[in-house]
């Protein structure tokens, strides 16, 4: 009993244990209700359908870091997929129609970032705004349906390229994502501004930095990720999906909050972010292989939400 | 002076994580008396309003009101049992008039249930009158978003006032942001409560204030109490020898003075902004201490803020060693090497929810990276350290939350990043404004010592006697304009009221 409470207490002081924590719980009742859930490839197979949506978790990492968020980028992760195969249907070489997928996602982010930053419009508005004008040129572009693209390994290479033989291209971009915000984050300037600017913007300013800039870059990094996200899974199965991402702004922010990243911002660690993610998708996963109708996960994500914020609060002076 | 005592509070103790905040500590608060609090930041002043008036639960003792056992839970218990706070950091809703933000959460109401808005603008309307002055001159139908600290602090004592069963009024630090007027108009008032037989307790640092209007003091040290003395019987030292147990000579050795040879660090041309200041044209040189003093909204901030382009300005040029520089952002100013101490601690300051070593390392993140442009841990630990030890700084290491240091040493935490950033233009906005007599001469030690470095500092202040002990020169302001520039040499409190308050 001491020692529960003992761990319970340091959980608390560092959110990272928490949250491994609750992977673990996880993880051991998946493995007691589906004989299927613990092996290896089922165990792949969940990093995989985790992995394209953690590159836009880690980008909404930031943005939360510094003191804010974006709800666009599940509809910026669909125009991402559709660009990149409409333009790939359209003849243009692979690369030429990624670049200009990626691009319209560094755009999205910039736009919201100096909307945000410049003009201190609230970022809730800010992108939601964007969602609703993505959602309906997406549906003047596609008309609501599929795109389906021809056989060609060069559009197919990102999503289904196994380095090594065995690890699938979409989790060894995940892994360097990751690692390069990690490295971002603890070791450049760029990263600490971050941080100070989610702390206290108004010191961050008077201290010399660059209020502004950090925060349009937060969301260049959400733009740009939302959009690598739809290039990467138009790839994998084929066909740019108009309606991909409805639940991403969620699963996103809830990544992060059960990772034990502060809503005020300046308070966080990527890796929590990472298993935050994993946790969702496990979640999703671990129930449809149990057998239990996956739209209990909506349920329980939630739940684990609520337990992570109220096991993270700072311990209320009295 | 011995009426009924009204409040009691026996043998209180709380304890926080790591320290004893309160130690067995009495006090008594009698009907018709000012009774002063006393003692250094950290001593336990504000936690025992907080206990009292139910924020903080106690560990031990107990409070009662009018001879009854009182149980007080929270602010409305406290409110309940007559007793009110006037905080030093005024909560307001900053979107509401001045007259729901008089009557936040107890709006009158008609028979049926409805704001009744007619008689709160008349009964705030009442409470202004009764103040007087500055209160009178409040629209009570304003927003208060961009109204003074002088003037919420006027909110927050009609708030008080609306009480009928009113008994005890404490007042934390209310002068701290007040001007010399209203300052005098609170005194006032204050007299005049205690005519009415309430009784009032006043926590402040300032000595002067509390021979002038107080009649018993109460000295805590260390969370434990010193001793209550009937202010008549004794002075000025030796509330100050109970606060700190020794004697302290708060503004040390007076310098010796700065020549006319001396460089010209920064100069000011012509600076405007419309409704602000005006026609402000100043010199500051490396090695001296430069004082601006003025009443609260004379414009001093505005200016600073202004050369360190926080806020813009209609016009006007900054020299700095004589060559123009055209600062569009503060971190420009931050690399020509101007520091902007900032008044509100909390605000602009520091970032609270994290570490004393990121909160030093701000302004100067190049002096911590690595050969290859990273930053380097140890490196900021070292030039953190360096900095705590520079300033004595107290706090248990380098990665304590600087939201859970004492205000002197939070302010000692903002110096000593601008101080590790190596900036040679220092600008400190009332730098000891709510921290207390320790740590008011460490801070007014490491301004001369910056001086004596060949540094030139720029001290905004509101109080008469720090500005005249430390500065080699003062520049006197009123309503945004430069008054007099003065270089301090016998010079007296008058010669400078004199320039600081229209005739």
């Amino acid at each position: 009993m001491n020692t529960a409470k003992r761990l319970y207490i340091k959980s608390k002081d560092t959110p990272g244990i928490f949250t491994i924590f609750i992977l673990i719980v996880l993880l051991v009742i998946f493995s007691n209700t589906s004989k299927y859930f613990f092996t290896g490839d089922s165990l792949l197979a969940i990093l995989l359908s985790a992995s394209t949506v953690s590159y836009i978790a880690a980008g909404q990492f930031m943005v939360l870091l510094g003191g804010q968020f974006d709800m666009s980028v599940g509809n910026v992760a669909a125009m991402g997929g559709v660009l990149y195969s409409m333009l790939a249907v359209k003849g243009l070489p692979v690369p030429v129609a990624m670049a200009i997928a990626l691009g319209f996602g560094l755009l999205s982010g910039f736009v919201a970032g100096v909307c945000v930053s410049r003009f201190n419009t609230n970022a809730f508005i800010t992108t939601f705004a964007q969602l609703q004008i993505y959602r309906g040129i997406l549906f003047v572009l596609t008309g609501g349906s599929t795109i389906s693209v021809n056989p060609n390994p060069a559009f197919r290479f990102i999503g289904t390229y196994k380095v090594f033989g065995f690890l699938q291209m979409p989790v060894v971009i995940m892994i360097v994502i990751f690692t390069t915000f990690w490295f971002i984050l603890k070791f450049t300037k760029l990263g600490r501004a971050i941080y100070c600017v989610g702390n206290n913007a108004e010191a961050a300013k008077i201290s010399g930095i660059n209020v502004p800039r950090t925060v349009t870059f937060t969301f260049l990094m959400t733009g740009f990720f939302a959009a690598l996200s739809g290039v990467v899974f138009a790839s994998r199965v084929n066909s740019g999906q108009p309606n991909l991402g409805a639940t991403y702004a969620l699963d996103t922010i809830a990544a992060s909050v059960i990772g034990g990243t502060s809503m005020a911002g300046g308070k966080g660690n990527i890796w929590g972010a990472f298993i935050g993610i994993l946790v969702v998708y496990v979640i999703q996963n671990g129930l449809i292989m149990s057998g239990v109708d996956s739209y209990y996960h909506y349920i329980i994500t939630g739940l684990i939400m609520f337990f992570a914020v109220l096991a993270q609060t700072e311990k209320t002076k009295k | 002076m011995d009426g009924e005592v009204v409040l009691k509070a026996e043998h209180i103790s709380k304890s926080f994580p790591g320290v004893k905040a309160l130690d067995d500590v009495s006090i008594e608060i009698r009907a018709g008396e000012v009774h002063a609090l006393c003692g250094e930041n950290g001593a336990g002043k504000s936690t025992l309003l907080k206990v009292i008036t139910g924020i903080y639960s106690m560990d031990a003792g107990e409070v009662s009101v009018c001879g009854c056992r009182a149980e007080i839970k929270n602010i409305n218990d406290a409110r309940a049992c007559g007793i009110h706070v006037v905080p030093q950091e005024m909560a307001m809703a900053k979107h509401l008039t001045v007259a729901e933000n008089i009557f936040l959460g107890r709006y009158p109401q008609t028979r049926l249930g409805i704001v009744d808005w007619k008689k709160m603008f008349a009964e705030a309307k009442q409470l202004q009158t009764k103040l007087g002055g500055g209160a009178a001159a409040l629209n009570v139908r304003e927003t208060v978003g961009h109204l003074s600290m002088g003037h919420k602090q006027l909110i927050e004592i009609m708030r008080a006032m609306i009480d009928d069963n009113l008994k005890v009024i404490a007042f934390d630090e209310p002068t701290s942001s007040l001007s010399a007027e209203e300052t005098e108009r609170l005194f006032e008032l204050i007299a005049d409560l205690r005519g009415r037989n309430l009784g009032i307790i006043y926590v402040s640092h300032r000595l002067s204030e509390i021979f002038r209007i107080c009649d018993r003091v109460t000295v805590l040290k260390d969370g434990k109490f010193v001793d209550t003395r009937n202010v008549k019987e004794i002075t000025n030292d030796d509330i100050v020898k109970m606060m700190v147990g020794r004697d302290l000579n708060l503004f040390g050795e007076k310098r010796a003075h700065s020549g006319e040879a001396r460089e010209t660090a920064l100069r000011v041309e012509n600076f405007a902004r419309a409704g602000r200041y005006q026609n402000i044209n100043f010199d500051a040189k490396f090695g001296e201490i430069l004082g601006f003093y003025g009443l609260v909204g004379a414009g001093r901030t505005e200016i600073m803020r202004g050369i360190f382009a926080v806020d813009a300005r209609d016009s006007g040029d900054v020299y700095i060693k004589g060559k123009k520089v055209d600062i569009k952002t503060p971190s420009k100013a931050a690399q020509m090497g101007i520091g902007f101490v900032t008044e509100d601690r909390r605000g602009e300051g520091l970032m609270l929810r994290t570490s004393l070593k990121m909160n030093i390392s701000m302004p100067n993140l190049n002096a911590i990276l690595n050969k290859g442009k990273l930053i380097s841990d140890k490196k900021e630990t070292q030039y953190a350290k360096e900095g705590m030890g520079r300033f004595n700084i107290k706090a248990q290491s380098e990665r304590t939350i600087a939201g859970t240091l004492s205000g002197g040493n939070q302010q000692k935490a903002i110096i000593a990043k601008w101080v590790q950033a190596n900036c040679d233009i220092i600008i400190f906005d009332e730098p000891t404004r709510g921290i207390d007599v320790g740590a008011k001469a460490e801070v007014y030690a490491v301004m001369k010592e910056l001086a004596d470095a060949g540094k030139c500092v720029i001290m905004i202040s509101s109080e008469l006697p720090e500005t005249l002990g430390i500065c080699d020169r003062i520049i006197v302001m009123r309503e945004g304009e430069i008054m007099a520039d003065m270089v301090n040499q016998h010079l007296t409190e008058e010669d400078i009221v004199r320039y600081a308050v229209a005739n």
